[in-house]
């Protein structure tokens, strides 16, 4: 999976949870749109779920990984590819 | 599976039994009535080495590992009935010496750890507001950047030593828009300008421990009093609680410990309708639920030292044994009433103590229905 399938997937979904399916860029700022707790959850368990990528406890607490949807892509492809 | 002790593990156990019950007596009730912190108990602990535990040797500490923490915190909570002391000493050491030791910089371990190792200065955990209690991080404290130097403004309550507290950890937000991401922590002295310290606030239980109120008013600190990185706040947290849910409550667990063995030499001695109340089967079942709590509870409390003695993280297991511990610790002080009968409720028998101490253990650090969420979280739901 290359980085724009990435990018697009999480780009779906997130702008599902946070702009009611309103377009979302790439660079949008996630934690002022209202990325708490709850939607944190949902987001680890789609990323698990649709990229099989599991984040680790220390990287879950990690704001930066977080940041918008470019971070949170870089995150995965890191991941994958550590994976391969 | 090897669940056996190591010999050291075993005598360093009763070792600390022994030093508990011949140190950290004392007239209990005296002090719970005035509401009173044992501060020659804790000076005792310090010079035994308990707040020293978990530290390295560089920062003055004993360099012991969480398990041996946790045979220390329960081996205290079987032998002292001073939950307020173990309390004060658990805030201590779980919520301030550990997220300085795993998150501060070389100046801050050196600055702050060995006076908490010695226990001439008290560290204090700053993270609930008024309206920030379980959903802690809708913290409204702020910290602005002005130059080299942060100014905190906000209000802070239930908070554990903040009247005895020498350093406090306070969580703040740098950036409220950033939600979780900006809370951020902050070591903040006792006699910085702009921190007033409330009167204790009295409780149902734990009445030993002092607990107050912070007020930040345009409380000054430099950059350098900043714990880790801006927006680190949740990782610290999450890091300390996970030692705090295993280490304070395996003092519960010595506590259930202690109130086993009171209600089996009750209900041997005591004698009702002819017989021993052991007997009845009535009393015995409570007794035998007593013990299944405690041989579970200790299951997985050991799991989540274990856990994190191989240096994971154990944020499900840490989850579950707060929920387990909490819950049983208050139903076995429940069970320990009512096998005492009328004795049970009266003061002089101190069985009653222990359920007024067990009450708070659902509603700190986490509530029962925040762990339950936790678990359900992590398990996708």
């Amino acid at each position: 999976m290359n980085s724009d399938d990435i990018k697009s997937k999480l780009g779906s979904f997130l702008s599902r949870e946070l702009k009611h399916g309103a377009a979302l860029a790439d660079d949008e700022a996630l934690f002022e749109l209202g990325l708490d707790s709850r939607v944190m959850a949902e987001l680890l368990f789609f990323v698990d779920t649709s990229f099989g990528v599991e984040l680790t406890d220390d990287e879950k607490d990690e704001p930066e990984h977080f940041e918008d949807v470019n971070t949170i892509a870089a995150l995965i492809q890191r991941k994958l590819g550590a994976n391969t | 599976v090897d669940f056996s002790l190591s010999a050291e593990q075993a005598e360093f156990k009763e070792s600390v039994i022994r030093f508990a019950r011949s140190e950290l007596g004392g007239d209990m009730r005296e002090r719970e009535k005035a509401g009173e912190f044992f501060r020659e108990g804790w000076n005792k602990c310090a010079e035994f080495g308990i707040q020293a535990l978990p530290l390295p040797e560089t920062y003055g500490g004993l360099g012991q590992d969480i398990v041996t923490c946790v045979l220390a915190m329960q081996a205290l909570g079987y032998a002292c009935k001073d939950s307020g002391l173990l309390f004060a000493l658990a805030s201590h050491m779980w919520t301030c010496e550990i997220p300085i030791l795993h998150f501060g910089s070389e100046e801050q371990k050196r600055t702050y750890l060995p006076a908490m190792a010695a226990g001439t200065i008290i560290g204090g955990h700053a993270m609930t507001e008024p309206e920030a209690g379980s959903d802690a991080y809708s913290l409204r404290t702020t910290a602005d950047r002005r130059g080299e130097q942060y100014v905190l403004n906000g209000t802070k309550t239930f908070i554990s030593n903040a009247p005895i507290a020498d350093v406090l950890l306070v969580f703040a937000t740098v950036n409220r828009k950033r939600g979780w991401a900006g809370v951020t922590g902050f070591l903040v002295d006792r006699d910085t300008p702009g921190l007033r310290i409330g009167k204790p606030l009295d409780k149902l239980g734990l009445k030993t421990s002092p607990t107050g109120e912070l007020f930040l008013d345009e409380c000054v600190v430099p950059e350098s009093a900043m714990l880790g990185r801006p927006g680190q706040g949740k990782a610290i947290f999450n890091t300390e609680m996970e030692w705090e849910r295993s280490c304070l409550f395996a003092c519960h667990l010595g506590a259930m410990e202690r109130q086993l063995e009171a209600c089996i030499q009750y209900a041997r001695s005591r004698q009702q309708f002819g017989q021993p109340i052991g007997k009845f089967q009535a009393v015995a079942h409570k007794i035998a639920d007593m013990k299944l709590r405690i041989e579970l509870a200790e299951l997985i409390l050991h799991k989540v030292a274990w856990l994190k003695s191989q240096g994971k993280r154990a944020p499900m297991e840490s989850a579950i044994a707060k929920l387990f511990v909490s819950e049983g610790y208050v139903q076995s002080s429940l069970d320990a009433i009512q096998i005492h009968g009328g004795n049970g409720f009266m003061s002089e028998y101190e069985i009653e103590r222990d359920l007024r101490d067990a009450v708070g253990a659902k509603i700190y650090s986490g509530s029962s229905e925040i762990q339950r969420n936790i678990i359900a979280g992590l398990l996708g739901l």
